[in-house]
């Protein structure tokens, strides 16, 4: 009985138990008049106008994309610049990140010349 | 000669020891140097930038073989970056083969692209980076590395099946092979994790050394103290404890399928019919040869080291994957009309006979007190001597299913192959040299390597699972010899002239026929080749 972990399995089932509680006593306890406005999928209060599964242009993708990778790039250059000591790395951690932001150009300048940063095309 | 380096010395940032890491970085920078060529030029015609990266495969290529003498002392290698890396023969030799398979790809598809319409710059920077993942990964020595290195191989492959754009077939193959594949990859990487929570580390041979014996007793000695007996027979409770870690079976299981969707393994082979049939032919190639061969060792590598004392787990389940796969693949070819299809259920039936050798790297042997498994050197081996051997004899038949597109016909269904005895005699007769060899009969290849792996199998009491692939490569036969027989003995339904191809398309053709014999009658060198690059994979246990 004294596993370390026993104390998280009690936190669990007493959450359940009274999610599982609380949802039929409410449903128990509360009015039930239902109308077709109440009974509309609730999104914050605005009015429903379109399908959820309308198409979204390819541009948000490809945007999104980049971002991802260029913050990713940005991610791994934290750690270097804190890390960053003339001793340790010097002039090879130097040269070392300025391959890597090369690499990472390449794509920018992929990404440049194949027009994915035009919006209107 | 710096390459022969152990654990610990090249871990530092600073050290800037880069020769192990040479392919890899020649690789890089032609994949970079082409890219941006390819994206400032004007020109639409890539013909330069196939010759570019055709250059680049090679010059990777010198600089692997220009290794070999670095690792040839045996078991030493070039270890980096904490085990991440790691360079030895089995390396070097799958190395070897996948930057053949791709100049020869990149070689034989400049023309086919540009008969099809799609001729981009991004096709031959995607085979460069597809191959530089599948360097990484078979030079994982942890299962990180090899993971990333899987990835990069693996997304490179999901946009050259779809790089026919506005080809339904192959836009649908392409969106297959990405949800498949990433699902799989989700898989392997879960089960990669529960080996972390057990073990506490992801290296391979870490993973090796927590099954050792001889570790764990000197870990319960302590420092500097003999082991006595009662600490041995501790050391033993420890490991049985260890080996029986419920933990691993879902392990097991979860590298299973993950890897099993790689090599396309029954039951996860439901993708490789469509996305053979969907992509470009030279990439079909590619993949059943390239990519297959280096997920194929990246499996066995998993397995001969990190796992291999878990080897009593896997082995049964494996083969009995194993039968599955083959019986699966070749009953499925009987039935179809395309062949490009049918070869790609041949492929999968392949995969089968090679976990043959997969199952059969260990044998276990029980004395009435304790297990024991030793190792079979021929296991390993006959993977690796398939794999070579397969490279050639499969690239073959998919470079003559190019060869046979006009402008009407797409090559690939058997109405294609009917006649083609009389339409193109040299054609029909080395196509029937690959159905012999796929069979598995002499003088090919296929032969000596087919022979091989049974020996193996036979060798580590996997008799049943011999008989098994025996009457599979009987049903195989059927198939295979059905296309000689329609090729010959049926009248032409075509009557289109069949298209010169370009030198180069042919000189691939001659090279994958010349090793197909070459291995057929003189294994010796592939055998010894095959041996000598296990030196190390026999160090870590």
């Amino acid at each position: 009985m004294d596993h370390p972990y026993l104390p998280i399995l009690i936190l669990m089932f007493f959450a359940f138990i009274f999610t599982v509680v609380t949802i039929i006593m409410s449903d128990l306890a509360r009015p039930s008049k239902p109308n077709a406005e109440k009974n509309s999928t609730y999104e914050c209060g605005a009015p429903i106008f379109t399908d959820a599964r309308g198409m979204v242009s390819v541009k948000y993708y490809i945007i999104a994309m980049l971002f991802l990778l260029f913050d990713v790039e940005a991610a791994f250059l934290y750690p270097w610049a804190i890390n960053y000591d003339k001793e340790t790395l010097g002039l090879f951690g130097f040269v070392e990140i300025v391959i890597f932001i090369a690499i990472l150009l390449v794509g920018y300048f992929y990404a440049w010349r194949k027009e994915a940063f035009e919006w209107e095309s | 000669m710096v390459g022969t380096k152990m654990i610990e010395t090249l871990h530092t940032f600073t050290s800037g020891d880069f020769t192990g890491l040479m392919p890899e970085i020649i690789l890089c920078a032609f994949v970079l140097l082409i890219s941006i060529y390819d994206f400032m030029s004007k020109n639409k015609d890539k013909e330069i930038v196939s010759y570019l990266t055709q250059i680049g495969l090679l010059a990777t290529l010198i600089s692997v073989l220009s290794l070999i003498g670095d690792t040839a002392a045996g078991d030493k290698a070039y270890v980096a970056y904490n085990g991440m890396f790691v360079l030895d023969n089995f390396a070097i030799f799958l190395k070897a083969v996948v930057l053949m398979v791709a100049v020869m790809t990149v070689a034989i598809s400049h023309k086919y692209n540009k008969e099809a319409g799609y001729e981009s710059g991004e096709y031959y920077t995607l085979i460069m980076f597809a191959v530089l993942g599948m360097m990484i990964m078979v030079s994982g020595g942890d299962l990180i590395s090899i993971f990333v290195g899987l990835e990069l191989m693996a997304i490179p492959c999901y946009f050259l099946t779809g790089v026919f754009k506005k080809d339904s077939r192959s836009i649908e193959a392409a969106l297959k092979y990405f949800l498949m594949g990433a699902f799989s990859s989700a898989v392997l990487a879960y089960g990669i994790s529960f080996v972390y929570g057990v073990i506490g580390s992801t290296n391979l041979e870490a993973i090796a050394s927590f099954f050792d014996l001889a570790v764990i007793a000197k870990a319960k000695a302590g420092v500097g103290m003999a082991v006595t007996p009662e600490i041995m027979s501790a050391a033993s409770a420890e490991l049985a404890t260890r080996l029986s870690n419920p933990i691993f079976y879902l392990v097991l299981v979860l590298f299973a399928a993950g890897f099993g969707f790689k090599i396309a393994a029954a039951p996860f082979h439901m993708w490789c019919p469509d996305v053979y049939e969907g992509a470009p032919t030279p990439i079909t190639g590619f993949m059943s040869t390239a990519v297959k061969a280096a997920s194929f060792a990246i499996f066995l590598r998993v397995y001969a080291t990190g796992l291999f004392a878990l080897h009593v787990n896997w082995a049964f389940t494996l083969g009995i994957l194993s039968a599955l796969t083959m019986t699966v693949g070749n009953f499925l070819a009987v039935t179809q009309k395309s062949v490009k299809r049918m070869l790609a259920y041949s492929s999968i039936a392949h995969a089968g006979y090679i976990m043959m050798g997969l199952v059969s790297i260990g044998i276990v042997t029980f004395d009435g007190v304790t297990l024991s498994i030793n190792r079979i050197d021929d296991g390993m081996a006959s993977v690796l001597f398939y794999l070579v051997t397969y490279a050639f004899m499969n690239l073959g038949p998919f470079i003559i299913i190019m060869m046979l597109r006009t402008k009407r016909n797409s090559g690939e269904m058997m109405a294609d192959f009917h006649g083609l005895g009389k339409r193109a005699p040299i054609l029909a007769a080395l196509m029937l040299l690959f159905m012999f060899g796929l069979t598995g009969l002499p003088p090919t290849g296929g032969f000596i390597a087919k022979y091989y792996l049974f020996y193996a199998a036979v060798k580590a009491n996997f008799t049943w699972l011999t008989i098994v692939a025996c009457v599979n490569t009987a049903v195989s036969a059927f198939y295979y010899f059905r296309l000689g027989m329609v090729m010959y003995m049926y009248e032409p339904k075509i009557d289109e002239e069949i298209n010169a191809s370009p030198k180069a398309v042919h000189a691939v053709l001659y090279i994958c026929v010349l090793v197909t014999l070459w291995i057929g009658i003189f294994p010796d060198k592939f055998f010894e080749a095959a041996k000598h690059s296990l030196m190390r994979l026999k160090y870590l246990l």
